[in-house]
């Protein structure tokens, strides 16, 4: 498998570079670039499996290479590698591309490379990189990016009724569909959503978008009847704090 | 500081490790220390002579000639008639503008990266820093931002000016900002100039 890494510093790449080696046998050709253009070369005559890319580099950063990818060739997974801020991340996650944080942790590495592994030919590359885009440019983040089986799903925020935490799984209704299970902890998704006002969590094991309410019992200790038809408990610390919510809305 | 910096050093001193160079990577990381160490000690005092801003500064360039290899040089002139070690200037003032003249000038320049500062006899109680960058200017700046995906947060622009205003509120002499574009003859922009007139705390 083949693989090149993008970065405008030397120290950078030649650190990645023995990482990969050393961590990922299943990688035997490593190319080099020391900026987006001249990397871009490189896709295009070699057509490596993984593209390392850094981000901030002289005149182009990584985030514009689809704009010199044309999408059918766009066949390749792409890991960043960064040392961006906390705002940045949180659109890598909502997009599902993955990125390694500088200074570079051997793990961190083999487990991208082997997720890369998994995905690629199935992972729809070219409109996770147009959300990530999205989510870059304008504040107003709406989609989320889910892992499922066969590639990434993307939800739109108002259309996600309701998450359950099942152990490090969550299990997750939408308005089109039932019930989707996800490989992450309901956690990830309360970090992700916090800066979302319709997402309320009621209950360490439930996330719920308030619009899609649509009753409270008051029996059995209080609880929430959702669109769905699916009851969501309280907790009993939460519960004086939904009901003025509830009332606010109301 | 941009965090950006502390990452980006770490990174270069990792590769250090890695590569089993064991001096190299220890030296940097004293650098490091001695930096975040420097840099706590000033958001502290409020005020330092000019020679401690100049050794700071100087470590800071130093760290990051890591990342530019031998693509950055900088240098230092403090004119004979200022004593570096009674004049004081407030803290975190000038590194910002270092800060950004790499950031913004030099880093989409690829080679031959020049940054010098100076400090010069300003009038009376006064002293005046000049940074010259040989960067591709503000203007061709802005335009690669432009294209960026991410939306800029002026950090460092928005914390300066902040600061700026809060160092001069009330005061009857005041820090002054001045910033130049420099063109070469054929009026492309080659680097940017900031000069920075303080007057001086203590004397």
């Amino acid at each position: 498998m083949k693989a090149i890494i993008i970065d405008d510093e030397s120290k950078a790449r030649n650190l990645l570079g023995i990482l990969i080696q050393e961590n990922c046998p299943k990688i035997t050709q490593i190319f080099e670039a020391k900026d987006l253009l001249s990397g871009v070369e490189i896709i295009k005559k070699e057509t490596p499996n993984i593209v390392f890319l850094d981000i901030e580099m002289p005149e182009h950063s990584g985030l514009e290479i689809l704009n010199f990818i044309e999408k059918d060739v766009l066949n390749f997974e792409i890991i960043f590698t960064t040392a961006y801020s906390e705002y940045a991340i949180q659109a890598f996650q909502l997009s599902a591309i993955d990125y390694l944080l500088k200074p570079i942790r051997p793990s961190q590495v083999k487990e991208a490379v082997d997720k890369a592994i998994q995905l690629i030919g199935k992972s729809q590359i070219n409109s996770r990189l147009e959300e990530l885009k999205n989510s870059l440019t304008s504040s107003n983040f709406n989609k989320i990016g889910l892992p499922v089986s066969d590639g990434i799903k993307f939800v739109c925020f108002e259309d996600i009724i309701m998450m359950e935490a099942d152990g490090m799984y969550t299990k997750i209704s939408t308005k089109t569909e039932n019930e989707i299970l996800i490989s992450k902890p309901l956690k990830h998704f309360v970090g992700l959503l916090k800066n979302i006002p319709a997402f309320y969590k009621p209950h360490r094991s439930f996330l719920i978008n308030l619009k899609y309410i649509t009753q409270y019992v008051k029996s059995d200790g209080g609880y929430i009847v959702m669109e769905n038809g699916k009851g969501v408990s309280i907790s009993k610390e939460k519960k004086e704090e939904f009901l003025t919510i509830v009332q606010n809305i109301a | 500081m941009n965090p950006h910096f502390i990452f980006n050093a770490l990174n270069s001193i990792q590769e250090y490790i890695i590569l089993n160079k064991k001096n190299l990577a220890s030296d940097y990381l004293g650098k490091f220390a001695d930096l975040i160490r420097t840099y706590l000690h000033h958001s502290d005092t409020g005020v330092i002579s000019l020679q401690e801003e100049i050794d700071s500064l100087k470590t800071y360039l130093d760290l990051e000639c890591l990342r530019f290899e031998d693509t950055l040089n900088y240098t230092f002139n403090v004119a004979n008639d200022l004593n570096s070690d009674i004049i004081h200037i407030p803290t975190m003032l000038l590194q910002p503008y270092i800060e950004n003249a790499l950031k913004h000038g030099l880093l989409h320049k690829k080679e031959d990266r020049k940054i010098s500062v100076s400090f010069l006899k300003g009038g009376t109680n006064n002293i005046q820093c000049t940074i010259i960058d040989n960067g591709v200017g503000r203007e061709k700046s802005r335009e690669f931002q432009k294209k960026r995906a991410v939306l800029h947060k002026s950090f460092a622009a928005k914390a300066t000016e902040e600061r700026l205003e809060l160092l001069n509120f009330g005061k009857h002499k005041k820090i002054g900002v001045e910033i130049i574009d420099l063109y070469s003859e054929e009026h492309i922009g080659n680097g940017t100039k900031v000069i920075v007139s303080i007057p001086i705390l203590k004397h």
